[in-house]
């Protein structure tokens, strides 16, 4: 059984200005075309993520639940029909063999903040991903 | 907001840069691994700060790999921000010098690091 596999990483940083009230979401996505007529296998999701955003000037705000890493998915998609597959991260088992699949997007997500005067945000953070994926006979 | 499509890997830096050539927001952004790969991201068009909303000027500041492609809003990106520098009556040299700043920064600090500068009358403001 042949096997091509492919892989895709991403790094994305953002880093802003201190005079900023508001920060834009992370949203990055990287794609690659596939042979629909090989199976294709998701055999790694991960994401890992550094830094963070800080508040000045904003007394009485309490982060409840807050989430401590950037979310990461892998979308498959298909010629002639809208929907896509989607696994997500973390993931280190492979996934069942997927036919007819034309495209991979591997995407990350972090949130976006803003804030109301007097407040002021810090930002410097960055997330790196990566995807392993298989194409087989 | 707009779109930045990039085609091929490598690494690039892209920003947004208002009428006083203050770099409000940079992104860098590093793709590796299949060599068809192309990425898909974001950059505002306008940044709210303490003072308001505050137009800017999204503009690429560095790119490793002359192969990759970069286009704003479907534009090549050069066009797209000397569109912009008009629109919004910024002058493209201002612009040109946020970004050699910029550009030289990253190549003394390849990571990024936060920035916090503690104002005397900064806890006082709004009160």
């Amino acid at each position: 059984m042949a096997t091509t596999r492919r892989m895709l990483q991403l790094y994305v940083d953002q880093l802003s200005d201190e005079l900023v009230t508001e920060v834009f979401p992370l949203v990055e996505e990287v794609f690659i075309f596939l042979d629909p007529t090989k199976k294709t296998v998701i055999r790694e999701i991960s994401v890992e993520e550094f830094g963070g955003v800080v508040a000045s000037h904003a007394s009485q705000i309490v982060p409840i639940g807050w989430t401590d890493r950037a979310a990461a998915r892998v979308r498959l998609f298909f010629s002639g029909r809208r929907e896509t597959e989607i696994f997500y991260a973390p993931s280190h088992v492979e996934s069942p063999e997927i036919d007819g699949v034309v495209g991979a997007g591997l995407g990350v997500l972090e949130l976006g903040f803003s804030i109301g005067s007097p407040g002021k945000l810090a930002l410097t953070r960055g997330i790196a991903a990566h995807a392993y994926i298989d194409e087989r006979d | 907001m707009i779109d930045v499509v990039v085609k091929g890997p490598g690494e690039l830096t892209i920003g947004a840069v208002d009428a006083k050539g203050r770099l409000l927001l940079r992104k860098r952004i590093v793709v590796s691994g299949d060599p068809a790969v192309e990425t898909r991201s974001q950059l505002p068009l306008t940044v709210q700060t303490r003072n308001g909303a505050v137009p800017v000027v999204p503009l690429l500041i560095q790119r490793k790999d002359a192969r990759q492609h970069i286009t704003f809003a479907g534009r090549d990106a050069p066009d797209f921000t000397a569109e912009r520098c008009r629109e919004i009556k910024v002058s493209t040299a201002m612009i040109d010098k946020a970004s050699r700043t910029a550009a030289a920064a990253l190549e003394h600090n390849e990571w990024p690091h936060l920035l916090i500068r503690p104002s005397a009358t900064g806890g006082q403001r709004g009160r």
